[in-house]
């Protein structure tokens, strides 16, 4: 057991502890000097500082410590693996999962990135797409009437202009169809879709489709044309005048498209023109082919009236002519035939033919066997049935008879009563075979040729085909 | 001390090689086996070396070191001491090196009927005071080995040993004196100490 007490909390005597400090050379100059005159006068004191010291300098006596090299490297090494193996506490987790986390980080960065992109192209695409919808929906308008130029020299061109109001009058061309999605921001275009009807859905999805199949030049070329378009200050009615254009180009021969969209001016000018004849010769067919049961019936009476006329008149030529008739087809039915020999009696000038079975009747003037035939019908007579027309009748007369002169408008008109006689006349035949015969006996009738030539449409035109075949156009 | 901070191996080989004896003197005194002292050593230059992005400019690298290896040094004490315990419950453990008081008491009683003059020769007198040394406190020797070797001002070892300087200065009073209480017989009268006997 020790006698000494070595706790640290043991008290020191404060000599001990001044005595201490001076030999450590922690006191100031004042405390050392008073110290140093203590132990001068002290000698127990200078007995007790010099066995502290004495005891210190013992400490000499504790082993020093040989630097080793070797030891100084193995120091090292123990860091160096001590600093790996840090390293690989410290990731051992990952160390372990490296792989395994690397690939499912790696998996749902991709899938997060994918669905980003997906998310930004389909967004993207879903815009695109609304923005080309609009392009859809006149297509046809900025695909044929690219040419700005072109679209205003037509908008110029009064006959241009009669003649698009007289095709969409006999609906030979559609009326003017205002844009919806186009008119709706970007934004307005999904509820706007999502409130028009089925068909016209259909119809924009079908126009979408085409649009779509277009090569990527002209799709370009599409939307730089309806930008150029919407840059426009009259941009709206432009737009018209190429759906009209377009519409109309639609119907007309290839050749004659093909010169109208000629580089060269005169060739195109031409060519205009005479796909506006074309068109107006057309809408007149068109217009005879729509007269309703009422005008039909109003125009027979004129047309009755008229041969009751020129046989109270005694004309010769009605009248040998009716009796011709008379003897053909009776008595009783005679009346039909012979206002139908009237009213066709210029078919050979206008290509038109009478109906099978009447080819031997006379036709105006001198005729195949020196036969007389009936006048064809009068200025007079063509304005008495101008007269008793429909008002409804009357309006359409008007819009498809404007000219630029009176002249032309009273000729145009003339032509158009005309056809309008020789419909009522073709329609009041008692027997005409349009309505006895079948589409396959008439299809029968044609020739060889013909029927090859039919062999090749589609249903459709085929039974147009065969039913205007008949007689109509021998 | 800065270049090491900065991963230069180069400054830390430098730096053990500037340090390795002092420490593993300073572990021989205040670590619980002087066997372990290199192994202490060493320690307290890995545990330096991981902790080298910790060290501040300024501080001194000395101070900074005998911190850590005061550290170890107490880690190591009762790690032993709890293993010591555990061991000791069955059977006792092989003493290779032993230490401290216990040594010196064992080499003093097999010379208790020598004379002084053959006991202070050689490593026995070297023994004789680190048995003294090792009569001390953990908290004197560590102060008294800052003291005498690194010559470290109070401040110093106040700061090393996270203590006041006034703590310091009582510390090494008590060190000096029980050091030269214990050694007075032996010195006086080459008479074994009765604290190194125990």
């Amino acid at each position: 057991m020790s006698s000494i007490a070595t706790a640290d909390g043991v008290p020191v005597d404060p000599d001990d502890e001044l005595l201490v400090a001076y030999l450590d050379g922690e006191l100031d100059a004042q405390a050392e000097n008073d110290l140093m005159t203590r132990l001068l006068d002290d000698q127990t004191l200078n007995q007790r500082l010099q066995r502290l010291q004495e005891g210190w300098e013992w400490l000499d006596e504790l082993p020093d410590v040989t630097p080793d090299e070797k030891w100084v490297e193995t120091t090292l090494e123990l860091v160096v693996a001590d600093v790996v193996k840090t390293q690989r506490q410290g990731s051992s987790v990952w160390s372990r999962y490296r792989w395994p986390l690397t690939i499912l980080a790696s998996c749902v960065a991709g899938v997060l990135v994918s669905l980003w992109v997906v998310s930004s192209i389909k967004s993207n695409e879903y815009r695109q797409q609304l923005i080309d919808l609009a392009l859809a929906e006149s297509l046809d308008a900025y695909l044929d009437g690219s040419d700005v130029t072109l679209m205003r020299q037509l908008v110029a061109d009064p006959a241009w202009r009669k003649m698009i109001a007289m095709s969409r009058e006999v609906g030979e061309l559609p009326d003017v169809t205002p844009t919806v999605v186009a008119d709706a921001t970007l934004e307005e275009r999904e509820r706007m879709i999502a409130s028009m009807s089925l068909e016209d859905r259909a119809r924009l999805a079908s126009r979408y489709e085409r649009f779509a199949r277009l090569g990527t030049p002209r799709r370009e070329s599409v939307r730089k044309t309806a930008a150029a378009v919407a840059q426009q200050a009259d941009a709206q009615s432009l737009l018209e005048t190429m759906q009209a254009y377009a519409a109309w180009m639609e119907n007309l021969p290839t050749e004659l498209r093909d010169q109208i969209e000629s580089e060269n001016a005169k060739v195109q000018r031409e060519a205009i023109k005479k796909a506006i004849s074309v068109t107006q010769s057309s809408n007149r067919k068109r217009s005879r082919d729509q007269l309703d049961d009422e005008t039909v019936e109003r125009i027979y009476f004129v047309l009755q009236e008229i041969l009751q006329q020129r046989l109270d008149d005694r004309e010769l030529a009605t009248t040998k002519h009716v009796d011709a008739v008379k003897r053909l087809a009776g008595h009783r039915n005679f009346e039909p035939y012979a206002i139908f020999g009237i009213v066709y009696s210029g078919f050979q000038r206008s290509g038109r033919g009478p109906p099978f079975g009447l080819r031997s009747l006379p036709g105006p003037g001198p005729g195949p066997g020196g036969r007389e035939r009936p006048p064809s019908l009068r200025s007079d007579e063509l304005e008495q049935i101008r007269a008793i027309l429909p008002d409804y009748a009357l309006d359409r007369m008007d819009v498809l008879s404007e000219g630029d002169s009176m002249a032309e408008t009273f000729a145009v008109r003339s032509l158009i009563l005309r056809s309008w006689a020789e419909e009522t006349a073709w329609r009041k035949m008692p027997k005409n075979g349009r309505q006895e015969s079948t589409l396959l006996d008439r299809y029968n009738e044609l020739s060889p040729e013909e029927r090859d030539r039919i062999d090749l449409l589609p249903p459709i035109d085929m039974i147009k085909r065969i039913t205007r075949s008949r007689g109509r156009y021998p | 001390m800065l270049r090491v901070r900065d991963d230069d191996v180069g400054a830390f080989e430098e730096l053990v090689r500037r340090y390795q004896a002092r420490l593993v003197r300073l572990m021989h005194t205040i670590g619980p086996r002087r066997d372990l002292a290199e192994d202490l050593a060493q320690e307290t230059f890995m545990r330096v070396y991981r902790a080298r992005k910790r060290y501040e400019a300024g501080a001194k690298f000395s101070t900074w070191l005998f911190t850590i290896a005061g550290n170890v040094a107490r880690n190591a004490a009762r790690s032993l001491g709890r293993r010591h315990e555990v061991s000791e419950v069955d059977a006792p453990r092989a003493d290779d090196a032993p230490s401290g008081p216990q040594l010196l008491a064992a080499t003093a009683l097999e010379a208790s009927g020598m004379m002084p003059a053959r006991l202070v020769e050689g490593n026995e007198r070297a023994e004789i005071v680190r048995a003294a040394v090792e009569a001390l406190s953990e908290r004197q020797r560590m102060a008294l080995m800052l003291s005498r070797f690194e010559n470290m001002s109070y401040a110093e070892i106040a700061e090393s040993m996270d203590l006041t300087t006034k703590a310091v200065k009582s510390l090494l009073s008590r060190a000096r004196v029980n050091l030269r209480e214990i050694l007075q017989p032996y010195i006086d009268a080459g008479v074994i100490p009765p604290e190194v006997q125990s």
